[in-house]
C-alpha cells in the first residue's frame, strides 16, 4: 500500500490493512459497487467516488466488486527526512546567540524529543523550523523543502508553539474555523470531528475562548494542530499547564498518532515525558547540540541506577557488592538503590535469587534524567 | 488574500470593541444635538458652526466634524490601526495565523483593508449620526444665512457632508498608516495606537506655530481642517486639493516600512 500508484485494477475483494492518512491516498470508485468499512467499533460506511482515505484511518477496509484507482498524492520522496536542520544559527544581538550551529534530522515515523534546560534555544529552533524566525545562518528543511514564511508544506505540519493562543472574543469552534479558512482551505476538508474529539471540550467548544482555562486552551491548540491531518507535528512543551489526567491523555494521543505514522518533534523539559513517548532524543544546551540519537542509546550510554525492594536488605547489599559493575549502594526506607555500569538488570536479579533473597520490585530509576544531567552538566563545567 | 480577508472580517464583526468604538463615535453627536435642542445657543455666545447648526440641522455634521476630527477621530482610528498586527501579537495568535500557508504580505494586506474600512466607518458613523440627529433636532433645511455663509441647497449640503466625510477619512490616512506601521513592530496595541495619536497631535501642535513657515507644509495633518471651506464658500477650497496630495508620501513611506518590516520580522510573540 505504501509504495505508490497501484493504478487501475479490477479487484473483487481487497483488504487494505494499516491505512494511514498520511499516505494521502484517494480512492475513486469507477463503478459504483458497495464498499464496506469494517473498523470494529466503526459503523459500516458506503464510500462514494472521490472519498478520501483519510476518513478510514486505523480501520481495515474491505472492498468488494469495485474498480479502484489509488493515487499517491503525497509525492515527497520517501527518502527525504521530514525535518532537517543544518548548521542552524540564530543571533538576536551581538551578545545573544540563541542557537549555535545546530544540526539534526527527524526521519519519517520518528518521535523525537527535544530536551534542554530553559534558555537552551529549543523554542527559537522550533520557530525557525516553521518560518516564524529567520535564521542568521544555516538552513532548515521540511519535507525536503527549504523553510520560508508561508511555505505550502507548512500546512502539512501541525504546530503548537509556546502555548496555544486564540482570538479571545471568538468561540472555540469559530477560532478553529477562521484559522483554517484563512489559508484558503474549505472547512469541509478539515478533520473537524477528530480534532474536536481530541479537544474533548464538549459544549464548551461553543463558548468564547476567553472563558477557557489554560488546559482547555492547550487542548484546543492541539486540536487545531490536527485539523490538517498533518504528516508531522511540532509540539513545544505540549503538556505545560495540563493536569495529570490531561497529560496522560496527551501522551496517549502522541503515541496513537505516532502509531498512525505521524512524525513528531516535541520539546520538553519533562524528562519522563520524553522517555515515555519519544523514540529519539535531541539534547540542546545554550544553543548547541549536545547529543542526538535513539532514546535507548542515550540511556544505555550512561550509568543507570536501579531501585530494588528485597526481603533482606543487609544480605542483598552483600551479594550486590560482589557483582562486577555494581557501584554505590544506597539504602532507602523501603529498598535499595544501586548504580550499575553495563550489568543487565536480569543478571542482578538472578544473583540475588541464587543467594536466596526474595526480590519484590526492580525499577529503573531516573535513567534519562541522569543521562541528561550528565550531558548538560559536562557542558556547563567546560 | 480573499480567504485571509474573510477570516479577518469575521474577527472584526464579532468583536465587541468594534461596536463600542463606533457607538462612541455616534453617541457624541446624538448627545450634543440633544443638548443644543434643549438649550439653543444665542448668536453671541456660540461657535458659528454650532449657532448655524441650530438654524439647519444639515450644518450640524460640520460642527461635529470640527470638534471631533482633530482628536476623537484620531484616537479612534489610531486604536483600530494600532491593533491590527500588535493586537494579534499581544494574544500570541499572530504566530498561529502565520502558520497557515498565507504569505505575510497577504496577511498584512488583509489587515490593512480591515483598518481602512474601520477608519471610513468611524467617519461615516460620526457624520451619519450627526446628520440624522441634527436634522431631527433642527430640521433638514437649506442654508440661508448670508451673515456667515453662502446659501446652500439641501442637496448641496448633503453632498458637502459626504465630501467632508471622505476628506476627513483621508486626512487621517497618515495617522492610520503610522499606527499601522508601529503595529508591525511592537507586541503592544496600546503603544502602536499611542504612536498614531502622538503623530496626529504633534503634527497639529506644530501646525499652530506659524513661524515654522514652509516646514508646516510637510506636516502630515497640515490640511486636516481644509474641508471647512465647503460650508463657508459653497465651492471646493484649494487647500482641499493640497490636502488630497500632501499626505501621499507619508502614507506610502509608512506602509512601505510596515511591509518591509513585517516581511523580515522575527515573530517572537
Amino acid at each position: 500500500m505504501r509504495g505508490g500508484i497501484l493504478g487501475d485494477e479490477r479487484v473483487p475483494v481487497v483488504v487494505l490493512a494499516e491505512l494511514r492518512a498520511r499516505d494521502r491516498l484517494a480512492i475513486s470508485l469507477l463503478s459504483a459497487g458497495p464498499v464496506d468499512r469494517d473498523g470494529g467499533h466503526q459503523p459500516r460506511t458506503t464510500l462514494t467516488a472521490g472519498s478520501a482515505i483519510q476518513d478510514m484511518v486505523g480501520t481495515v477496509l474491505v472492498v468488494k466488486d469495485a474498480d479502484l484507482v489509488f493515487e499517491r498524492m503525497d509525492d515527497t520522496p520517501a527518502s527525504a527526512p521530514v525535518i532537517e536542520v543544518r548548521g542552524l544559527t540564530k543571533r538576536f544581538s551581538p551578545t545573544v546567540l540563541a542557537v549555535d550551529d545546530l544540526s539534526f534530522t527527524v526521519e519519517r515515523g520518528q518521535v523525537v524529543g527535544m530536551l534542554g534546560p530553559n534558555g537552551a534555544g529549543k523554542t527559537t529552533t522550533l520557530r525557525m523550523l516553521v518560518g516564524l524566525v529567520r535564521a542568521t545562518a544555516g538552513e532548515c528543511f521540511i519535507f525536503g523543502e527549504r523553510v520560508r514564511p508561508g511555505l505550502p508544506a507548512l500546512s502539512r505540519v501541525g504546530t503548537l508553539i509556546e502555548g496555544a493562543a486564540f482570538v479571545p472574543h471568538l468561540r472555540g469552534i469559530t477560532n478553529l474555523r477562521i484559522w483554517w479558512e484563512s489559508g484558503g482551505a474549505s472547512w469541509d476538508e478539515a478533520a473537524v470531528d477528530e480534532a474536536l474529539a481530541v479537544a474533548g471540550l464538549g459544549d464548551a467548544i461553543h463558548r468564547k475562548v476567553k472563558t477557557y482555562s489554560h488546559g482547555m486552551r492547550q487542548r484546543l491548540g492541539i486540536a487545531r494542530a490536527l485539523l490538517a491531518r498533518p504528516d508531522a507535528l511540532i509540539l513545544d512543551e505540549p503538556t505545560t499547564g495540563l493536569d495529570p489526567q490531561e497529560i496522560r491523555e496527551v501522551r496517549r494521543l502522541i503515541s496513537r498518532l505516532a502509531a498512525e505514522g505521524v512524525t513528531i518533534l516535541l520539546s520538553s523539559h519533562l524528562l519522563s515525558e520524553v522517555e515515555q513517548t519519544c523514540s529519539h532524543v535531541v539534547v540542546m544546551d545554550r544553543g548547541r547540540l549536545v547529543s542526538a540519537g535513539p532514546t535507548a542509546d542515550l540511556v544505555r550510554s550512561t550509568n543507570a541506577s536501579v531501585y530494588l525492594e528485597v526481603d533482606d536488605h543487609a544480605a542483598a547489599a552483600r551479594v550486590l557488592a560482589s557483582i562486577r559493575g555494581v557501584g554505590a549502594i544506597h539504602h532507602e526506607v523501603t529498598g535499595l538503590t544501586i548504580d550499575i555500569d553495563g550489568v543487565p538488570r536480569s543478571e542482578i536479579v538472578a544473583a540475588l535469587v541464587r543467594a536466596g533473597i526474595g526480590v519484590e520490585t526492580v525499577q529503573a530509576r531516573r535513567q534519562l534524567e541522569d543521562a541528561f544531567l550528565g550531558l548538560v552538566g559536562e557542558e556547563h563545567t567546560r | 488574500m480573499i480567504a485571509a480577508l474573510r477570516s479577518e472580517w469575521t474577527k472584526t464583526l464579532r468583536r465587541p470593541r468594534t461596536y463600542v468604538a463606533l457607538a462612541f463615535v455616534a453617541f457624541i453627536p446624538a448627545v450634543v444635538a440633544l443638548a443644543l435642542w434643549l438649550n439653543p445657543p444665542d448668536l453671541g455666545d456660540a461657535d458659528r458652526f454650532f449657532y448655524t447648526a441650530t438654524q439647519t440641522g444639515l450644518l450640524f455634521p460640520a460642527a461635529m466634524l470640527d470638534i471631533m476630527s482633530r482628536l476623537v477621530l484620531v484616537v479612534v482610528v489610531a486604536l483600530f490601526a494600532g491593533d491590527a498586527i500588535a493586537g494579534e501579537a499581544n494574544t500570541g495568535n499572530l504566530r498561529y495565523m502565520l502558520l497557515r500557508p498565507v504569505a505575510r504580505a497577504r496577511l498584512l494586506a488583509a489587515k490593512l483593508v480591515i483598518t481602512v474600512v474601520l477608519t471610513i466607518a468611524a467617519a461615516v458613523f460620526l457624520t451619519g449620526t450627526a446628520t440624522l440627529a441634527g436634522g431631527l433636532a433642527f430640521g433638514f433645511e437649506p442654508l440661508e444665512l448670508e451673515i456667515f455663509f453662502e446659501d446652500q441647497s439641501v442637496t448641496n449640503l448633503l453632498g458637502h457632508i459626504g465630501m467632508a466625510t471622505a476628506y476627513v477619512s483621508w486626512t487621517l490616512a497618515s495617522v492610520v498608516a503610522f499606527a499601522f506601521m508601529i503595529s508591525t513592530m511592537t507586541d503592544s496595541p496600546a503603544a502602536a495606537a499611542g504612536a498614531g495619536v502622538g503623530l496626529g497631535v504633534t503634527s497639529q501642535i506644530l501646525n499652530e506655530i506659524e513661524s515654522l513657515g514652509g516646514i508646516r507644509d510637510l506636516l502630515p495633518t497640515r490640511y486636516i481642517d481644509a474641508w471647512r471651506g465647503l460650508f463657508w464658500s459653497n465651492r471646493v477650497p484649494d487647500d482641499m486639493w493640497s490636502g488630497l496630495i500632501q499626505p501621499i508620501p507619508w502614507v506610502v513611506l509608512f506602509l512601505a516600512v510596515a511591509w518591509v518590516w513585517f516581511q523580515r520580522k522575527d515573530v517572537l510573540a
